[in-house]
């Protein structure tokens, strides 16, 4: 049986790409929740409870599942995990981060494939297939 | 006194010898003549008398008949003359009125005896015996009688002048008694008042007389004190102040001669008078002393040598001006003991000198070591002593003397010399180099252990080896000796004394690169020659690396700029060959809206709406693109009024102004050299950022000024916008970078870049202060002359 996540999450600062991704995914009926930050400050803010998202867990769910984009403004890609990785381990969870990117620069692929944290990286735009083969891989679908 | 005394005692003697004078004189000259006379004057009348009788009854007896004649004739009358004369001086007048009755009386009676001598006058007259009869009856009737009652008279004459004479002797007794009084009293009193007057002047002269005696003696002693006598207003008072005076005079002088040996120098003196020889000697001592002492301190300070000695039994050392200076004591709080000596010596040395102090003081011999101290001021020095023992005639040690001299500087020149020794000895094992030494005729004397590595070679193998016969290649070895031969001629060898790379074998017969130093040097007239020899194999190899990897950089230097100038012309060319395809699409989906706005689904609408905004922001990224690669492609620079510049770019953005209310102040910009579009994209960039980051809920503010630095001017834009966090201070001017969605704020992230690449083509630099929440203040120079 195909088992909904609880939540997804989207970290991108583009408008059209987030509006792409999220039709593709509510079009897989995949997750309860769909939770999209426009920066990595945000992310972070959402996954710790602080600032605009200070609430009890019910509402801001803990994502099983992180489209992250690279090129952001302010805190990108890179530093958001730097970020991540000096998290508590209960807010950390156990998510699944695949890295998003527009970049055709082949440095940021290894450069991903060397840090733990990162379960994949795939390029944009979010499609169908890739959230198949994502759900397939780590969510036993 | 004494003298009136003798002067009335005199007076008293004088009287009553001059009284006993006269009562003697009258006793002798009146008193006995006259007792003498009257008597005379009795035996006359008894002459007369029995004259008289013979007379009458003796006949034949003529003698007595002449006697009585003479009688008559000349005796009494004498007698007579002489008793008047006596009698005329007699104190009582009625004993001279007797007299005169007597001379009557016996005149009378001469008269009658006369005129028996008549009667009886011739032989034959006595046969008539009436004239006998009468004349006898005349004799026992008138002539014995009268005489009787005449020497009855006379007697008592006599007897009363005998009386007188008595009193006169009793007079003359008590005379003499009372002289004798009177010398007793004299004499009682003069020696009563010799006493008093001894005693009197024991105490008023003899005591303080004694006193200078014993003062004086002090002084023949060396004894310098004063008489303590009150001084009195009398010769002896000036004596005690005169001798004071002189005692004062001397202890000053004394005081003056103990500075001196005190060897202080400088206290006043001035001689007693023009005539004081003792201290103009004295002064004319200190000088020479003072003169000496000066010669002697300055004599010591250049040897740093000083002299002290210990009163041992009183523990009191003195030190030399030098010695407190090695020392680093101040003379004034030097408390002269010799602990406080004792404590500057260095502990590691304080056995060792006590053991040589012990040693000196038992056995009297002079001792010389030297030992460490440290001074007063922390210095650590170095000092050499020599000490010497002062003893008695009991053999006691009663003072030490002796020298000091600072060796510090020789200890450090000794140090440095074995240092330095050992230096070369560690410079010789460290040393990189292989020594070789060879003598005049080229033989080696010296082959050491680094010579040994590297050439392979044993030092035996090869002491006294010539050198051309073993590390010298063949084609060197005759060089080699034209040149030994030439310094022995001329003292001159091309290749000694610097360092020269030439190639040599070792004992597999290889030839490899070496550098060599000679260095010739003379030993008891003979010269050798030092070889310091290094294998310079790995840095030739090293060295002709280096020179590939130059040209490498070089080239790659080369490669760059190449590629950097194509990544120009390619951001250029694919921005501008871009704009034509995007225009297309842009076009054509305008197309599409205008067409089919509303008539799809809303999913459809927005999705056009993404394309219309991804295309007009593309258009935006290429615009600013090719802007930013056309920077600094015209090179042509010229004086730039900033005001003029700046009025442009406000007229230019008066609606954002306007709209924002934004108000900007601008203080008088300078002239600048440099390229006047670019200058003003970088206006306009900075001033559309501080409109464009301003805080939602209040009037933008900006402030722009330029202040004069050494030899640029620094540009300050000022606003009180959002801020930046500090962390994306350098962020912000990488190309592309941006810090906010594109909700937030539009932008292509290119703005920031460019005004860093303007900045620094004209040799500035460009940086932000910023505070989030409060503003930011952008500030970059431009250099007075860019090029």
């Amino acid at each position: 049986m195909k088992q909904k996540l609880n939540c997804i999450m989207l970290i991108d600062d583009d408008e059209p790409t987030n509006f792409v991704s999220t039709i593709y995914i509510e079009e897989a009926q995949c997750t309860n929740h769909l939770q999209i930050t426009d920066s990595g400050q945000k992310a972070l803010n959402y996954l710790t409870n602080s600032e605009e998202f200070t609430c009890d867990n019910s509402r801001y769910p803990c994502p099983e599942l992180i489209f992250l984009d690279i090129n952001m403004p302010a805190m990108d890609g890179w530093e958001f995990l730097d970020q991540y990785k000096q998290l508590r381990k209960e807010q950390q969870g156990k998510i699944i981060i695949i890295m998003l990117t527009t970049s055709l620069n082949p440095d940021d692929s290894i450069k991903a494939g060397k840090m733990p944290e990162i379960s994949g990286f795939a390029i944009k735009p979010l499609t169908a297939e890739l959230i198949d083969k994502v759900l397939k891989e780590h969510f036993d679908w | 006194m004494l003298v009136l005394l003798f002067v009335v005692n005199g007076i008293a003697s004088l009287i009553t010898l001059n009284n006993n004078r006269k009562v003697s004189e009258h006793i002798s000259k009146i008193t006995d003549p006259s007792l003498q006379s009257l008597e005379d004057f009795g035996d006359l009348l008894t002459a007369s008398k029995m004259y008289t009788t013979n007379w009458v009854f003796l006949r034949s007896n003529q003698d007595d008949k002449d006697a009585l004649k003479r009688l008559h004739n000349i005796d009494y009358p004498k007698l007579k003359v002489k008793l008047n004369l006596l009698s005329g001086k007699w104190d009582h007048k009625q004993m001279a009125d007797s007299l005169q009755k007597i001379y009557t009386g016996f005149e009378q009676l001469l008269v009658v005896e006369k005129g028996v001598m008549s009667s009886l006058q011739k032989f034959e007259d006595y046969n008539d015996p009436v004239a006998k009869f009468e004349s006898e009856r005349i004799i026992e009737d008138e002539v014995l009688p009268h005489t009787s009652r005449l020497m009855n008279s006379l007697s008592g004459i006599i007897s009363y002048e005998q009386n007188i004479r008595n009193q006169k002797n009793k007079d003359l007794e008590e005379y003499s008694m009372r002289l004798r009084m009177l010398i007793s009293i004299l004499a009682i009193t003069i020696i009563f008042l010799g006493t008093f007057l001894s005693l009197y002047m024991a105490r008023v002269i003899v005591s303080p007389i004694n006193k200078i005696r014993d003062m004086v003696n002090d002084l023949g002693k060396g004894i310098i004190r004063k008489v303590n006598h009150k001084v009195s207003n009398d010769e002896i008072g000036k004596m005690v102040r005169s001798v004071n005076n002189l005692s004062e005079k001397l202890q000053a002088t004394a005081t003056f001669a103990t500075e001196i040996g005190n060897r202080n120098f400088n206290s006043y003196f001035e001689p007693l008078s023009a005539e004081d020889t003792l201290g103009k000697a004295l002064i004319a001592m200190r000088n020479n002393i003072k003169s000496s002492y000066q010669k002697l301190n300055e004599a010591q300070h250049i040897a740093k040598l000083g002299s002290w000695e210990r009163d041992v039994k009183n523990d009191h050392v003195s030190l030399s001006d030098e010695l407190f200076c090695i020392f680093d004591i101040d003379p004034v709080s030097f408390d002269s003991s010799f602990q406080s000596i004792l404590q500057l010596i260095h502990p590691e040395d304080i056995k060792n000198f006590q053991a040589i102090g012990r040693k000196y003081m038992q056995d009297h011999l002079p001792a010389t070591y030297e030992c460490r101290i440290i001074s007063a001021k922390g210095v650590t020095k170095n000092i050499s002593v020599q000490s010497k023992v002062v003893i008695d005639a009991h053999g006691e040690v009663i003072k030490t003397i002796g020298i000091v001299q600072d060796i510090t500087e020789r200890k450090k020149g000794e140090l440095a010399l074995s240092e330095s020794q050992k230096q070369i000895q560690t410079i010789f094992n460290a040393a990189l180099d292989a020594i070789v030494i060879i003598d005049e005729e080229g033989k080696i004397v010296k082959w050491d252990s680094k010579a040994e590595i590297l050439f392979g070679w044993k030092q035996e193998e090869q002491l006294g080896m010539l050198l051309t016969e073993t590390i010298i290649p063949q084609q060197y070895r005759e060089a080699h000796r034209r040149g030994m031969k030439l310094f022995l001629k001329t003292g001159e060898g091309p290749i000694l004394s610097k360092t020269i790379e030439v190639r040599a074998i070792n004992k597999n017969n290889d030839e490899f690169d070496i550098s060599l130093s000679i260095s010739p040097s003379l030993i008891d007239g003979k010269h050798q020659f030092i070889g310091f020899i290094r294998d310079i194999t790995s840095r030739k190899k090293a060295e002709a690396k280096l020179r590939k990897s130059e040209a490498d950089l070089e080239r790659n230097n080369r490669e760059l700029i190449q590629k950097n100038r194509d990544l120009e012309q390619f951001a250029f060319a694919a921005s501008h060959d871009l704009q034509e395809p995007l225009r297309t699409i842009s076009d054509f989906v305008g197309l599409l809206r205008q067409q089919y706005q509303g008539k799809l689904d809303e999913k459809a609408d927005k999705c056009l709406a993404f394309i219309i905004q991804s295309s007009d922001r593309m258009k935006i990224f290429i615009r600013d693109l090719l802007q930013y690669s056309r920077i600094g492609s015209d090179n042509t620079n010229e004086q730039v009024n900033c005001m003029v510049i700046l009025d442009e770019v406000l007229a230019d953005l008066g609606k954002a102004i306007e709209e924002t209310n934004a108000d900007i102040k601008a203080d008088p910009l300078p002239f600048i050299s440099g390229h006047p579009a670019e200058i003003k994209q970088l206006f306009q960039n900075l001033i559309v950022n501080a409109i464009k980051f301003r805080k939602k809920d209040s009037i933008p503010k900006i402030k722009i000024s330029a202040q004069k630095k050494d030899n640029y001017w620094q540009f300050t834009f000022a606003d009180n916008g959002i801020g930046i966090e500090e962390q994306y201070n350098e962020k912000i001017f990488v190309i592309f970078q941006r810090l906010h969605t594109r909700s937030e704020y539009q932008g292509s992230g290119i703005g920031l870049s460019n005004c860093k690449k303007i900045v620094e083509l004209h040799n500035g630099k460009i940086w932000v202060d910023s505070k989030p929440g409060e503003g930011s203040t952008f500030q970059f120079t431009i250099q007075q002359n860019s090029n």
